[in-house]
């Protein structure tokens, strides 16, 4: 067990390491069960997480968000690319292994309603995986469950009631100890507070920052909700379509958005001003199908600044200021634009299937 | 202790509950039939407007649900105004009675055990006079849904009909309020409609199913259906709510503009106070079936008065102002079954005073058109009178 808890890169700087992920869903025919396409739910996404820090995943529904975090604690198998825990690879373990790295990945979803068993008491709720990986051993299993009920604002007395007895809010607190109870160092947050009243989602997002204070966790925090993530994140990642568009610090990206997909998410914030001057840049039409993405850049079909080069070839994921990426032909430098060129070029002249570019992180 | 008290007040015993269910039969009957009665004499439904400018009046309504634990006062002495030509966001958290509130005014309710009870709910009709609606008949308000008053609702998702095509969808308004209109009008009148929100391929579209279209799409038809007839009032029950931000900015956009061509009004129901703040410019805020407080969009986002609405502004980050912890309203919305006989946000509120264990606090006004609902502001305004509940004992 020591070998796998305590891997080689235990003093790296990231917790989590995903580089050129892809997941891809396949379409089947309804007969013969080919594959007759795919979509490409994620396709080619790579950052790092700092230990005890919290990156914040935006997106509109339907980018791939959720289906990123889930694949990274391979919840799911992926299609291709690497995603690295403490420096080792989930994908390369085997049954046995990733059974026993489980404990320090955890996932919050979203509804809370949902994802709780309306047949177990809240105390057999948390604790059941608990019992699983022999986190504490049996004599101080009861002792152990108050207690992370008790850090996570929860009676001792809930131990015995079961889940519809409790609000929303109560549920999702629920939820956190059920994921904390296994002392994880990375949970995976996908949209934990927006089934919940704004009162109680200040309540849930205060104790999800102050766990992360006292336990040191890290966090993928996933949500449509831009303000919360400017509240909660250090560096936000915006995902279009299967792609990152974007990443940054959460200061350098809300200051100064640079990807115009970015600029138009972070414009159509609704600010809770009556005099806000706001200058709304209101996007055409909706996302399009992942199972066709449009050739080129994919955001170029509602694109205000959208280019010839956009068209035909897909912009590279480049550093354009210190630690602020963005994967647009706007901010291309000379060589960037040669080689899009070069392959808009190829592209016209063939009409070929685009060539698939190589994403440099 | 406490483990024993939360115990009993949620158990009911076997006794207890068929005296519920035998009270709760013979109220619904006595208010079914008190109904159906009034809709016999026009003259008991027809009134006239307090005041010519509004669009809808809402005076003291009660609406009660009569469930198998007891009387629920979901709405309990809702008093505000629509005026004509502007939008009235109605803010809150889930379980405030918001969108009660509106199914009161379309008379949706889930009747037998939903009852509004008391109050008058004036709908104008022009000329000053106006309906009731509280004891309007169905046949009556069935030329005022969809004509008049119309909804558009949260889940674009579930309220179009899987089965019929997006046209027949359209068409199906503007027909049974136009009977006269031959299909083709009916079905011009249905393009313009699409053509009004934005839908570029209109013809395609029209001949459709729901399950083509994006939720943002689905949410526009859900709107050229409540806006066919060009009603005098759009109550929108969180129309964004399920949708992107992106995709909200756009809807919210063509309400905007919807709103001024057709010369109507929006009920604007929502939790966000981003989004009524953009839009509105009268506000009120409910909570636990009541009207906290209510102003022009200046007054609430600019002076709130009350501590919940304090509390809901402050516990709700806003891109740009960075804090380091987020406020958060301690405690939780008091049970709905047994409200306190004292003011409802006592509990939960750090501004509370000597005199808050008194009764439910009085409306203050505090300037012409700000009024509050709290004893700090006691002596600072003209005191409009104690919310009127509606004893359920005498029912």
């Amino acid at each position: 067990m020591e070998e796998i808890r305590v891997p080689a890169a235990q003093n790296s700087e990231y917790l989590v390491e995903v580089e050129n992920l892809v997941k891809w869903f396949p379409i089947k025919s309804s007969f013969f069960k080919r594959t007759i396409g795919n979509v490409k739910a994620v396709d080619g996404v790579s950052f790092k997480i700092r230990r005890g820090e919290t990156m914040g995943l935006v997106g509109e529904s339907g980018c791939g968000k959720s289906t990123c975090g889930r694949t990274i604690l391979r919840l799911m198998e992926k299609t291709s690319g690497e995603v690295r825990l403490n420096g080792q690879d989930i994908f390369a373990l085997s049954r046995e292994e990733l059974r026993r790295v489980r404990p320090k990945m955890q996932i919050v979803f979203q509804d809370p309603y949902s994802s709780l068993s309306p047949r177990l008491p809240i105390g057999e709720i948390i604790g059941e995986a608990v019992r699983e990986h022999g986190i504490v051993p049996p004599e101080e299993f009861d002792d152990y469950i108050t207690r992370v009920m008790d850090v996570c604002g929860l009676p001792e007395y809930y131990k015995d009631r079961y889940p519809h007895e409790f609000s929303g809010g109560q549920r999702q607190r629920i939820c956190i100890a059920r994921a904390l109870a296994l002392s994880p160092d990375f949970i995976v947050c996908d949209e934990p507070v927006s089934a919940l009243d704004v009162s109680i989602q200040a309540q849930i997002i205060n104790l999800l920052k102050q766990l992360q204070k006292d336990f040191g966790l890290t966090y993928l925090f996933i949500s449509h909700d831009l303000s919360v993530v400017e509240h909660i994140s250090d560096t936000v990642g915006v995902m279009y379509l299967g792609s990152m568009v974007e990443y940054s610090t959460t200061e350098k990206i809300f200051a100064n958005p640079l990807n115009p997909y970015t600029k138009a998410l972070f414009s159509a914030i609704p600010i809770p001003d009556p005099d806000a001057q706001i200058h709304r840049i209101i996007l055409k039409g909706s996302i399009p199908s992942p199972a066709n993405p449009p050739r080129g850049c994919k955001f170029h079909t509602r694109c205000d600044h959208c280019m010839e080069i956009c068209k035909y070839a897909p912009p590279e994921w480049r550093e354009v200021e210190e630690e602020h990426y963005c994967a647009c032909h706007l901010y291309n430098d000379a060589e960037a634009n040669e080689r899009a060129a070069k392959l808009m070029a190829e592209i016209k002249a063939g009409e070929t299937e685009p060539v698939k570019e190589e994403e440099v992180l | 202790m406490a483990e024993k008290e939360k115990k009993k007040s949620s158990y009911i015993s076997g006794r207890e509950s068929r005296r519920i269910t035998r009270y709760n039969r013979r109220v619904t009957k006595k208010l079914e039939k008190a109904r159906a009665d009034a809709g016999k004499d026009p003259s008991l439904y027809t009134t006239r407007m307090h005041d010519e400018n509004n669009v809808v009046e809402f005076d003291n309504v009660c609406t009660y649900f009569f469930s198998d634990v007891g009387v629920v006062k979901a709405v309990d002495g809702v008093n505000f105004d629509i005026p004509k030509c502007s939008t009235v966001g109605v803010v809150g958290e889930s379980g405030c009675g918001k969108s009660v509130t509106s199914l009161s005014l379309m008379q949706l309710l889930q009747r037998p055990s939903g009852q509004t009870v008391g109050g008058e709910i004036r709908f104008n009709m022009g000329g000053g006079n106006a309906y009731n609606i509280v004891n309007t008949p169905n046949s009556v308000m069935e030329t005022l849904r969809g004509n008049k008053i119309s909804m558009i609702f949260q889940e674009p998702m579930t309220s179009l009909n899987p089965v019929f095509r997006i046209g027949q969808q359209v068409d199906e308004v503007t027909k049974l309020h136009n009977p006269e209109m031959s299909d083709e009008d009916v079905k011009a009148r249905t393009l313009e409609m699409l053509d009004l929100v934005g839908i570029a391929n209109k013809e395609g579209v029209y001949e459709m199913y729901p399950h083509e279209l994006s939720g943002g799409m689905r949410q526009r038809i859900c709107i050229a259906i409540a806006l066919a007839c060009s009603p005098t009032l759009i109550i929108a029950d969180e129309p964004t709510t399920a949708l992107d931000v992106t995709i909200q900015a756009q809807i919210l956009d063509l309400l905007q503009n919807l709103k001024d061509k057709l010369n109507s009004s929006i009920m604007l129901i929502t939790h966000d106070l981003g989004v009524v703040a953009g839009m509105a410019d009268y506000v009120v805020v409910m909570y636990a079936g009541r009207i906290v407080e209510k102003g022009t969009a200046d007054d609430i986002f600019h002076h709130p008065a009350h501590p919940y609405t304090i509390g809901l502004m402050r516990s709700k980050p806003v891109v740009g102002r960075r804090v380091e912890e987020l406020y958060n309203i301690p405690g939780s919305v008091p049970n709905p079954v047994e409200m306190p006989n004292y003011c409802y946000f006592r509990d939960r509120c750090e501004m509370h005073c000597a005199e808050c264990d008194g009764r439910y606090p009085p409306e203050i006004r505090i300037s012409d058109t700000h009024v509050v609902s709290c004893y700090r502001f006691l002596g600072q305004g003209e005191e409009l009178g104690y919310p009127k509940s509606v004893n359920v004992e005498e029912l």
